[in-house]
């Protein structure tokens, strides 16, 4: 689904002395089937972004169109649910959001608040729990009982199995080790390039907006500083130095190396291992 | 959602109410609610009425933002004036409707009632308004020393209020991420029958509940990583100090008091 923002602002408590505007005019869009990537500072509105996309926040002024479905303050309530049901988030620390008494029950839950039809539902969550590498054992334990890292496996579990044709991530992988981290980001990409999902990724890790995204939208202060491919964003260490960003460390070391070898070597989204190797290869030649 | 949770929320600034001791604060408007009861004819209501607006001046607080955070109290004030037109049946009849009648005592008793009513809410409004929470409970664990004598447990008190007061803000986010990330689920918090409604309540209050008890317990660890062991011997960065504008203040309260006294018949 495609996804555009129109002179969208959004106030937080207005009239009151806490008001505080946390986006400001933004303009954008973001394609069917894009996987684009939103960094920014704290309190540079991302999260207030996403939250526009399946209408948690109406906008203060100005419109978000998301498939067929429009958001904007005059706007006649609608049913917001059949926008949910499209658009899944994760949230941070999605874990935080498990209640039930097995996990099962959990991950089923938001199939059945859309009604979806029973015969669908056990299959999806087989699915999704294959997904997630999750075993089949812990359907019937308690979310509680489990790790911190398979519970978080769990609350995106519940996420995918609703199938979303847009899926916004923010921050998945905060606080996870960092085998955890991977299998996670390999897991949403894997999904994107499976189902065509519309992926916005929000994140503060720079290695994962390179590694994934199509697109990366740099937010400073609640507007669009900068936004393009990778190599456009990354070409730019200074305007990123202004939204308080940095450069992802493959970038940085690739630009020392050819500082010090004079070497170009271009990042095409290698392993570490695989650019350790060519690293070397280039160096014997020399 | 955040909107309406505006009544008596703390809001910053450098007026002379926001510099006066919180002690002074808390000493007057304590008395100032016993006061409002003795208030009894049209000039010494007056009398305190210019008082309080006196106090709102000074906290420099714009007065349509402090009416506003007072609107849910807006329901019992007229509730009460209609209910005592309704009930007392004193002085000459205004009007009659079959055997439903209106007097100008039931009338004079509401206004009173309500007017007394708003300015209580008003003045201990501004206490909220004006003090952080930490000083509230500063001031009334120090105003309330003398009790230790007795074995209450002063200092526990005042921590507990502090804590619950310091946590409030973090469970209000936090219900509202909860109830974000449900919604995204497809719960309904708004609209249905009166049972789904109380049934949607659950994934919020289940995770809520486990996230405060876990904060609970690494805040007890915390406190106890750090030697926390209760009020003895133990000293306060923030040490409560009158100064100049808390005996100003309290000699012109006292004078104000003392009007009022005249005031009444």
């Amino acid at each position: 689904m495609e996804i555009t923002f129109k002179d969208v602002s959004y106030t937080y408590q207005p009239n009151t002395p806490f008001s505080h505007q946390a986006l400001t005019n933004m303009n954008l869009t973001i394609r069917d089937q894009e996987f684009v990537a939103v960094v920014g500072h704290t309190g540079s509105g991302k999260s207030t972004l996403l939250q526009h996309i399946n209408g948690l926040l109406i906008p203060s002024s100005g419109e978000v169109q998301i498939g067929s479905f429009v958001l904007s303050k005059g706007q006649k309530k609608q049913d917001l649910k059949k926008l949910r049901e499209k658009v899944g988030v994760v949230f941070q620390y999605p874990e935080h959001q498990l209640f039930e008494e097995t996990v099962e029950r959990d991950i089923r839950f938001a199939m059945e608040n859309f009604h979806i039809p029973k015969e669908d539902i056990q299959p999806r969550i087989m699915e999704a729990l294959a997904q997630v590498n999750l075993e089949e054992e812990v359907l019937a334990k308690s979310p509680f009982e489990l790790s911190g890292g398979q519970m978080r496996r769990v609350a995106i579990a519940g996420v995918l199995a609703m199938k979303p044709e847009v899926l916004i991530l923010d921050e998945p992988t905060a606080g996870l080790d960092p085998q955890g981290q991977q299998a996670i980001m390999d897991l949403f990409y894997r999904i994107h390039k499976e189902r065509g999902t519309t992926t916005i990724l929000v994140t503060h890790q720079m290695a994962d907006a390179l590694a994934y995204a199509d697109r990366i939208i740099v937010l400073a202060k609640g507007s669009m500083l900068m936004e393009g491919t990778p190599e456009q964003v990354f070409a730019n260490p200074d305007l990123l130095a202004e939204a308080n960003l940095d450069m992802p460390e493959v970038l940085t070391l690739l630009n020392h190396f050819e500082e010090r070898f004079g070497i170009h070597i271009a990042y095409q989204r290698q392993s570490a291992h695989d650019l350790a190797k060519e690293m070397i290869e280039k160096l014997r030649e020399t | 959602m955040k909107s309406y949770m505006i009544i008596g929320q703390y809001v910053p600034g450098h007026s002379f109410i926001h510099r006066l001791d919180p002690r002074t604060k808390l000493m007057i408007i304590f008395t100032f609610v016993f006061i409002v009861f003795f208030a009894n004819n049209l000039v010494s209501y007056s009398w305190l009425t210019l008082f309080a607006f006196a106090a709102v001046l000074l906290t420099q607080l714009r007065l349509g933002y402090i009416i506003k955070g007072i609107t849910p109290v807006w329901f019992l004030i007229v509730f009460t004036l209609l209910l005592h037109i309704i009930v007392t049946k004193e002085g000459p009849i205004l009007l009659e409707i079959g055997s439903f009648a209106i007097h100008q005592g039931g009338i004079e008793r509401g206004l009173m009632i309500s007017w007394r009513f708003m300015l209580l809410v008003l003045v201990t409004s501004l206490l909220t308004l004006t003090t952080a929470p930490m000083e509230i409970t500063d001031a009334l664990e120090m105003l309330l020393g003398p009790f230790k004598k007795l074995r209450i447990p002063v200092h526990e008190l005042a921590l507990m209020m502090s804590i619950s007061l310091r946590f409030i803000p973090t469970l209000l986010d936090e219900t509202e991420k909860i109830s974000k990330a449900q919604a995204s689920r497809g719960v309904d918090f708004r609209t249905g029958s009166m049972k789904s409604r109380i049934y949607a309540i659950v994934p919020l209050l289940v995770p809520l509940f486990i996230s405060a008890f876990k904060r609970a317990e690494d805040l007890a660890m915390a406190m106890e990583a750090r030697g926390y062991r209760g009020s003895e011997g133990r000293t306060k960065l923030r040490q409560l100090q009158f100064k100049r504008i808390d005996y100003i203040t309290a000699i012109v309260y006292l004078a104000v008091m003392i009007m009022f006294l005249f005031l009444r018949q």
